[in-house]
């Protein structure tokens, strides 16, 4: 059994009521420990609501899911799931609790009931891998977007999690916020095998990651790696999904009877062909 | 409007600064029952001075403290006004129904007095302790309340949450009130009641964000596994220092002092 298990999994945020508008239509996933794993779609596809229902936040309404074989609806085990699958969302001012950066990043060890001394540590080392030790005594509206979503993920770290989800992190930050941020991410992945889910709706985002997930309307499109996804050229035309622009380039380029054999994803792959190309 | 900071924290490394926040927020509450206590003018010396040392001591510029004096000196002018006429005994001066007494004047200054200090000593408290500080050694006073069921965790809680979005929602204000203005609201002109009707547009978003805000809050909050404050730890904890009981033990001093000039002489305030 993987790490995480969606199974059969349907939502819908009027369960009641005679049109039932599902979010969810029968998602199945299976993430093992360690992955990056990139949720790719539209507004509206379903994505939002996938980050929620991963620590249990809302319930599906059929299906389960299971962290390390926990139900996440199983209301005593409740915080350790919360614990095991950290949820950082869009707006990273909304989040923050306390006043105080290093204050905020201290709240979840806080309501788990860690020892003082053993709180301060987390804090401290949570701090140092976002970079963000020399701003612990800052107030969290005098940081940059970037700077605040770091102490977010900060405050996440501290809870030792399995598992990282984040909900659109970058959407609200300027291109150097978003790169702060996507350094740190794929670092935590690297180096401290975190487990990342990442729901994006941006391509050049979820190359980065080890895995891509696309949705839409509440299923699951496509499942793969960003090779085979993005080389797809068709199948993401098809969905109006953007291609990164060195693909593109490519794909007409090809179109155009050029003996292109691989879609390259990043620029400088790209370069490399066209420079063989030529030759 | 940006420049509004809550509690008016000036960060510092004096004594002051130093004292835990739960002694301070002792120490003002009992400048300010020894300023009431005080009958005449040596007891009420004493708790001035006491009062004095204590901003001395806290390193913060005496214009601030004279900057917090200015936003009550109508108050402190009017009951002056006010007491100067309502003295008992001779009048030493009389037109209409008005008389000065020398009674009166001294009450008058005696309660100015008193006024001015009592700001005085609350703004040594908050120059030089921050707003987490304070809510957090208030949720530690306010602890045996728990006993009686009163949610006090809750409301240290309510008050860090609105210390945190105090200048965020400020800041929202301003956007607002600039993305109304540049579709032509009109905020400036016009009577009390037109400006007050122009604020209309600017509410209606800013609660609507602020729900928003409220909900994000909670979903984030509830995945960081808080429910309350039962088996919840704090990773900072306060501890009195030696020093403290020094304060402490001249702060018992110094009542000692006080109590027996509140003896010697007969109290001033005589209605």
């Amino acid at each position: 059994m993987a790490f995480i298990e969606v199974e059969n999994v349907h939502f819908s945020y009027n369960p009641n009521e005679i049109n039932v508008v599902e979010a969810l239509d029968g998602v199945n996933l299976s993430i093992e420990q360690g992955e990056f794993v990139a949720i790719l779609g539209h507004n509206g596809c379903g994505k939002s609501t996938m980050a929620q229902l991963f620590n249990g936040m809302l319930a599906p309404t059929a299906g389960k899911i299971t962290i390390s074989g926990v139900l996440t609806t199983d209301e005593e085990k409740q915080f350790e799931v919360r614990s095991a699958v950290g949820l950082v969302q869009q707006n990273p001012d909304n989040q923050m609790v306390a006043g105080i950066v290093e204050e905020d990043v201290a709240f979840g060890p806080e309501n788990l009931g860690v020892p003082p001394l053993e709180i301060r540590q987390r804090v401290d080392e949570a701090l140092k891998t976002v970079d963000m030790y020399a701003y612990r005594t800052h107030a969290p509206h005098k940081l940059s977007g970037g700077q605040k979503q770091r102490v977010a993920i900060a405050g996440i770290i501290a809870m030792e999690p399995k598992c990282i989800v984040l909900d659109e992190p970058t959407a609200m930050l300027d291109p150097r916020g978003r790169t702060e941020v996507m350094e740190t991410i794929q670092k935590l992945n690297r180096e401290n095998g975190i487990t990342i889910i990442l729901i994006t709706h941006y391509m050049d985002e979820a190359v980065q990651a080890g895995r891509v997930v696309v949705m839409d309307s509440g299923h699951i499109l496509k499942d793969g790696t960003p090779k085979e996804i993005f080389s797809d050229v068709p199948f993401l035309k098809k969905h109006d999904l953007d291609v990164p622009q060195v693909t593109e380039l490519m794909y007409r380029l090809k179109g155009a009877g050029l003996p292109v054999a691989d879609m390259p994803l990043e620029t400088e792959e790209g370069l490399r062909m066209l420079a063989e190309l030529i030759q | 409007m940006m420049d509004i900071t809550i509690g008016q924290f000036f960060p510092g490394k004096s004594i002051m600064h130093k004292i835990d926040p739960r002694l301070k927020i002792c120490l003002t509450i009992f400048s300010i029952v020894l300023l009431f206590m005080a009958q005449n003018f040596l007891s009420l010396a004493v708790a001035v001075a006491f009062i004095f040392i204590g901003m001395l001591i806290s390193k913060v510029p005496v214009k601030l403290y004279l900057k917090s004096i200015r936003a009550v000196i109508f108050i402190v002018v009017f009951t002056s006004l006010l007491n100067v006429f309502y003295g008992t005994g001779e009048p030493i001066a009389q037109f209409w129904v008005f008389k000065v007494t020398v009674n009166g004047i001294l009450n008058s200054v005696f309660i100015s007095t008193r006024i001015i200090s009592l700001i005085l000593a609350s703004s040594v408290l908050t120059f030089t302790t921050s707003p987490t500080q304070l809510t957090d050694a208030i949720e530690r006073l306010l602890k045996p309340l728990t006993y009686i069921k009163v949610p006090v965790h809750e409301f240290a809680m309510i008050m860090t949450i609105a210390l945190r979005f105090v200048p965020l929602l400020l800041e929202e204000t301003d956007k607002i009130m600039q993305a109304q203005k540049a579709r032509g609201a009109d905020m400036e002109s016009g009577g009390m009641v037109q400006r007050i009707k122009a604020m209309i547009p600017v509410l209606i978003p800013l609660f609507v964000s602020a729900f928003r805000r409220a909900y994000d809050l909670a979903t984030a909050m509830e995945s960081r596994c808080y429910h309350g404050g039962e088996g919840r730890t704090k990773m900072k904890i306060l501890k009195m220092q030696k020093s403290d009981f020094f304060v402490i033990l001249l702060v018992l001093i110094l009542l000692v002092v006080f109590l027996l000039s509140n003896r010697i002489f007969p109290p001033v305030f005589m209605m």
